[in-house]
């Protein structure tokens, strides 16, 4: 120590010396000072300690330091430098002040008052809105000439001469008939197959697309029609071009990965022809109304065939089914337990309904009530499965169908949930937009209908007694015995029907690993059905039948081709391969027109039942499942088990299902790497592939976002509580306990609850006992409740003490009113494709979230690291510096 | 004056089946009110007085049958 | 001139309640009602806002024009006759209700009669117009007499439209439950609607005011409202 003082006692007294040469005796003083104070307290480097006090005194010859300058300049330049932080002289501070000075340079950052930048921002947002205000101007004025054009056409039809053409005996001749579809068949083969050139394709492709967008407003059938047609040949055309003009003969790589995309696309337009034919006119029947002399009203009996559910979910569609509006002598109901348990036997005794067990388990559901139909005698069976409630109204809305027409023998209606599936529940989608179940019983069964080729469903449903006989009962050979059944029922001659009004309403599957579950028996029945009965050959179905069952079973082979779509893109950035063999023109020119017209077409016609994009998120999900069970039941039927779909299960807290999500995020990987390898390929491969290479990391990015969504389903939500809130809208009364009365509106029910809004503010508070009043039909019911809570205009009910009469009253008047359900679809507005695809991009972006936030442990400190990285870096970049503040 | 004519829709009875019918009505829809004839049997049983009533009504009903047929008989 | 005569099936049954609050409902579409207190031991007056000092009413004139003086207005706008304390016997309720005729002014009005429970229905002269509601509560003894009144109904020729009102329903009673539901299809003529039981009616006359002024939110006001829109329905019915 002492030596190191002396050491430094020398070259202290050295320098002194030295500088006593240039400098006066103060400013070395001031000198040494500084350098200690800097040295030791400010803990600057070796360096900067030595230079700053010269630097200083430097400074000092141009500007006066005195103390309140210097601070004024501190002050000023942690101003200019906000993000510099102590010690100042440190190596990335060095980069931070470098970075920051060319940015005060370079941008104009004095800090004008708050105002003066409103007042440019607002200057440039008007002139945002008033160029899109143009836009949206010019786009409406097109749009309503395009539809006056149109209804002036429609006009012409009106007139005389038109009709006088249309309606001419010329049209009748059969003959002539066949000639002018042959002619119309000729003129669009001729579209599709003559090759065009570029320019010719692109002239060809404008014109469409300009039809498709002057026919976006116009509504009714004929425009639908139109575009159905335009979509058919740009689509055909499409596929054409590729088969003829785009493998890559050369190379095999190449060449078989191109037949497999070729392949995959070929599917995809199949798929979307047999669509159009199947949903080009839903039949939407209305119910037929039965005679009002009761004593003429068949027997029914009710099948609620349950295995492991809890008691909770069947008590409610047990009491609802009793409370059907049939007369009590012509209906009787059945609980068919296949769990054979006590605690069910004894419910049923208590309300009075028949209660069947059977000694064995053999075929399930299908089993269960086969051998039920050997002791039941209804002429007309109904189905419900045990969670779905009926509506009071159920059987008068459908029996009419079958007296109408003895060759009817099932009346379908929609399945409904008034749960929210997977896919709402963890992307908070719940009524926001139509769930995946919308499409199928909002079109596809309406559809169905018109060609006479509705399937049976399971439930919410009822049967001839008679046709099940004859074909033997329901069929028990495939998983889905459902759909079997009515195949069956089909091929013996019966017609089915399917009535588009929801009747009944049901939970969703719990956990997407349920849901996923569910899918897969559809899947393999399908398959099995294809493999065993296959509705393409064998009697009795007409060509449009088989084209209706040939469309669902497609469906459920989706897997492959989905799977093929999302690594497709791949094939270029990796292997460089290939696989469209076509000029980068070419391929821009073909494929975007025919993607944007397929796509609003169905948007089209699709609009309310299902928002553009979710399909392929939906699709996604399930293509890996769905491989194996259909591919395996394609080739032997009888592998593979029958596992039940389990319902009323309760999701205890926010978890992530990294199994289930696996190949989503096995897919995402590859296609994230993709990207990042297509990027460094831009920047230093060679030009000449640029532009496929963009085209290819454009798909990449698609399937990113679409991969990102499916990987956001998989973030399993908490079930907040076990009994479901179901929103309602319909009129009741609360008698207080001094014996007034307050009209309400009944906002929302459960099991043992109900929510409800005054008209004005009511003065009750927690935990008053309340009355509350409801009615079916003519009946009013009280029921005891007391309020568990209370805001201005609302109130929350817990019922108490219900006795089992009470507990019917109570789902008399909730569940299954008679227009429970028939709001299902009114809040949806018609499909918006752009606005659907920034939500599909915003639940992708929260897929990405989540996956790091549910990180599991072993990657959270990669995670960590990452992110810290990621930090520091945008740390040095240039800041804008902070307002002044006006400080004594 | 008629304004108090569409009231019903805000009162307590018939406004299930009255939705039901505006949404699908248009032609006649009859939807039958299903009566609980069980449950009205049981309660004439269960109170006395109103089981003499429904005998007693029941019998006038049949004594008036067979004096109409009497009478006209006669004539 | 659309007449309804409303009487209580028998004592209590609160059909005072209903004219008053009838009488405002119908009031607030605008058209010239009259209501006429018929029952010796009436109160009507108190339901609509009369002093309860006033003790005069028709009964105390001898004839129809000097009675005209006991009309009153309340607020809404409903002229109303009171009984009185009877002091002269030149009137009785026939002549008060076919002098009544003289106000007709105008098709679209309204004259409802309290009439009393122990006055038989067939002492009216009624015409097919005439529309009479009797006024049962949920019990055993009005279900008794209102069989009673069916079989007197069924012997007589009776050619106006009669039916039968539930008043003061309460729908937690497991009897009144019970028996309404028996009443809607076991009990011809028996209206399709009923007046919940609701305390703000009993309130209301503490206020000297009509229930539906002072809770308009209360499922009162709807019932009465109700029934105004059925009766008006079933007069232009007439009218066809």
């Amino acid at each position: 120590m002492t030596n190191s003082i002396h050491s430094l006692g020398i070259t202290h007294r050295l320098l002194k010396g030295i500088l006593g040469l240039f400098l006066t005796k103060q400013l070395v003083r001031f000198v040494f000072i500084k350098f200690y104070s800097y040295y030791n307290q400010h803990k600057m480097s070796l360096l900067g300690a030595i230079l700053l006090p010269f630097f200083v005194l430097f400074l000092s010859l141009f500007i006066k330091l005195d103390n309140n300058k210097k601070r004024e300049l501190k002050l000023k330049l942690k101003r200019l430098y906000p993000h510099v932080s102590q010690p100042v002289l440190t190596p990335s501070n060095c980069i931070r002040i470098a970075l920051q000075s060319v940015y005060l340079a370079l941008f104009n950052t004095t800090t004008t008052s708050q105002q003066h930048i409103a007042v440019e921002q607002r200057k440039s947002w008007r002139k945002l809105t008033r160029s899109a205000r143009l836009l949206r101007l010019a786009d409406s004025k097109l749009v309503r000439s395009c539809k006056g054009l149109w209804l002036v056409a429609r006009k012409q039809t009106k007139t005389k001469s038109y009709k006088a053409v249309s309606s001419s005996p010329l049209w009748k001749n059969s003959t002539l008939k066949v000639a002018f579809f042959t002619l119309i068949v000729f003129a669009v083969a001729i579209f599709v197959t003559v090759p065009f050139s570029i320019e010719a394709q692109a002239v060809f492709i404008s014109l469409i697309l300009v039809v498709a967008y002057s026919l976006r407003r116009v509504e009714g059938k004929m425009a639908t029609i139109v575009m159905i047609t335009l979509s058919v040949t740009t689509s055909t055309r499409y596929l054409w071009w590729r088969y003829t003009d785009t493998l890559n003969w050369g190379d095999p790589l190449a060449l078989t990965l191109g037949i497999g995309l070729l392949l995959a696309e070929s599917y995809a337009w199949l798929v979307l022809i047999l669509g159009f034919f199947q949903t080009i006119n839903p039949l939407n029947r209305k119910p037929i109304a039965l005679g009002k002399d009761t004593a003429n009203w068949p027997t029914v009996d009710i099948y609620i065939p349950t295995y492991n559910e809890p008691l909770d979910v069947v008590k409610p569609t047990t009491i609802a089914a009793q409370s059907i509006d049939w007369p009590a002598d012509k209906l009787n109901i059945y609980i068919l337990d296949d769990g054979k348990r006590p605690e069910f036997a004894e419910f049923a005794k208590q309300i009075g309904v028949g209660y069947l067990t059977r000694p064995d388990n053999k075929h399930a559901k299908a089993g269960n009530m086969n051998h039920a139909m050997k002791v039941t005698n209804g002429d007309y069976i109904a189905i419900f499965d045990c969670d779905h409630i009926p509506a009071r109204s159920f059987l008068q809305m459908t029996m009419g169908q079958f007296i109408n027409d003895s060759k009817v023998c099932l009346v379908q209606t929609p399945h409904h949930f008034f749960s929210a599936d997977p896919f709402e529940r963890n992307l908070k989608n719940h009524r926001k937009i139509p769930n995946e179940n919308m499409l199928f019983y909002g079109l596809i069964q309406d559809g169905n209908d018109m060609w006479d080729a509705t399937f049976f469903c399971g439930s919410c449903a009822v049967l001839r007694r008679s046709a099940l006989e004859e074909i033997g009962g329901f069929a028990v050979e495939t998983v889905t015995e459902d759909a079997h059944t009515a195949l069956r029922m089909q091929r013996a001659g019966y017609k089915t029907t399917y009535i588009n009004i929801p009747q009944a309403a049901g939970l969703a599957t719990d956990s997407l690993s349920a849901h996923v579950g569910q899918r897969i028996r559809w899947a393999r029945g399908m398959a099995q059905i294809f493999r065993l009965d296959n509705p393409l050959f064998g009697k009795g179905l007409n060509i449009a039948q088989r084209l209706c069952y040939l469309n669902a079973m497609l469906h459920f082979l989706s897997g492959i081709p989905r799977i093929v779509f999302l690594t497709a893109p791949l094939a270029l950035i990796y292997f460089n391969a290939q696989i469209i063999y076509a000029p980068f023109v070419a391929i821009f020119l073909y494929i975007v027109p025919t993607l944007l017209q397929v796509k609003i077409t169905n948007s089209r016609i699709q609009g309310k039942y299902r928002y553009s994009f979710w399909g392929e998120v939906y699709e996604s999900v399930l293509a890996w499942y769905i491989l194996k069970p259909t591919t395996v039941a394609l080739i032997n039927p009888n592998k593979g088990k029958f596992n039940v779909t389990e319902k009323g299960g309760l999701n205890k807290q926010d978890h992530y299902d990294w199994t289930i999500s696996k190949p989503y995020i096995i897919l995402l990987l590859v296609n994230v790497l993709g990207m990042t390898y297509g990027v460094f390929r831009l920047l230093f491969g060679d030009s000449s592939q640029i532009g496929v290479l963009v085209i290819s990391m454009l798909w990449a990015s698609y399937n990113v976002i679409i991969l990102g969504a499916a990987v956001a389903v998989a973030a399993e939500a908490k079930q907040v509580r076990s009994s479901h809130r179901i929103k309602a809208n319909f009129p009741a009364a609360i008698r207080l306990a001094n014996g007034r009365t307050i009209k309400v509106k009944i906002t929302d029910y459960s099991n043992n609850g109900v929510g409800l809004e005054t008209d004005h503010n009511h003065l009750c508070r927690v935990n008053d006992k309340v009355e509350l009043l409801m009615s079916r039909g003519l009946k009013q019911f009280s029921f005891p409740t007391y309020i568990c809570n209370t805001r201005d205009k609302q109130l929350g009910l817990t019922l108490r003490d219900l006795d089992l009469e009470k507990q019917k009253a109570f789902i008399q008047c909730t569940f299954s009113r008679a227009d429970a359900w028939l709001d299902w679809q009114e809040n949806f507005k018609h499909d918006k494709p752009s606005y659907s695809f920034s939500h599909v991009f915003y639940t992708s972006l929260r897929g990405f979230k989540n996956l790091i936030f549910h990180a599991p442990n072993e990657l959270r400190p990669a995670i960590a690291f990452a992110s810290r990285v990621l930090y520091f870096v945008a740390s040095l970049l240039p800041k804008k510096p902070t307002k002044v503040l006006k400080t004594s | 004056m008629n304004d108090f004519a569409v009231k019903n829709s805000h009162t307590l009875t018939q406004y299930d089946i009255e939705k039901l019918l505006r949404q699908f009505g248009g032609k006649e829809t009859d939807y039958v009110e299903i009566v609980d004839v069980e449950k009205n049997r049981k309660t004439i049983e269960k109170y006395p007085l109103l089981n003499d009533i429904a005998l007693a009504t029941t019998q006038t009903q049949s004594t008036k049958k067979i004096n109409k047929n009497a009478i006209k008989n006669h004539k | 001139m659309k007449r309804i005569f409303l009487k209580g099936i028998k004592g209590g049954t609160g059909t005072t309640s209903i004219v008053a609050n009838l009488a405002c409902a119908l009031r607030k579409s605008n058209v010239p009602v009259y209501a006429i207190d018929l029952d010796p031991k009436g109160d009507l007056g108190l339901h609509l806002g009369l002093a309860w000092e006033h003790q005069l009413g028709w009964s105390d004139y001898p004839n129809f024009a000097s009675a005209c003086e006991q009309f009153h207005q309340d607020n809404d706008g409903v002229k109303f006759l009171p009984y009185g304390s009877h002091s002269n016997l030149g009137l009785d309720f026939s002549s008060i209700i076919e002098s009544c005729q003289q106000l007709n002014d105008s098709d679209d009005s309204w004259f409802l009669f309290d009439c009393p429970a122990h006055v038989d229905v067939h002492r009216y002269s009624l015409n097919e117009d005439d529309i009479f509601l009797e006024i049962i509560n949920c019990d055993a003894i009005c279900h008794s007499f209102a069989f009673k009144r069916l079989n007197t109904l069924k012997q007589a020729e009776s050619s106006w439209q009669h039916y039968f009102l539930t008043n003061k329903y309460n729908s937690a009673s497991e009897l009144e439950s019970d028996l309404l539901q028996l009443w809607q299809t076991e009990l011809p003529l028996i209206a399709p609607l009923y007046i919940n039981k609701d305390e703000v009616i009993k309130e209301a006359t503490a206020f000297r005011n009509v229930a539906i002024n002072c809770a308009p939110y209360s499922v009162a006001n709807d019932d009465f409202e109700t029934l105004a829109g059925w009766l008006v329905s079933r007069a232009s019915q007439n009218d066809q």
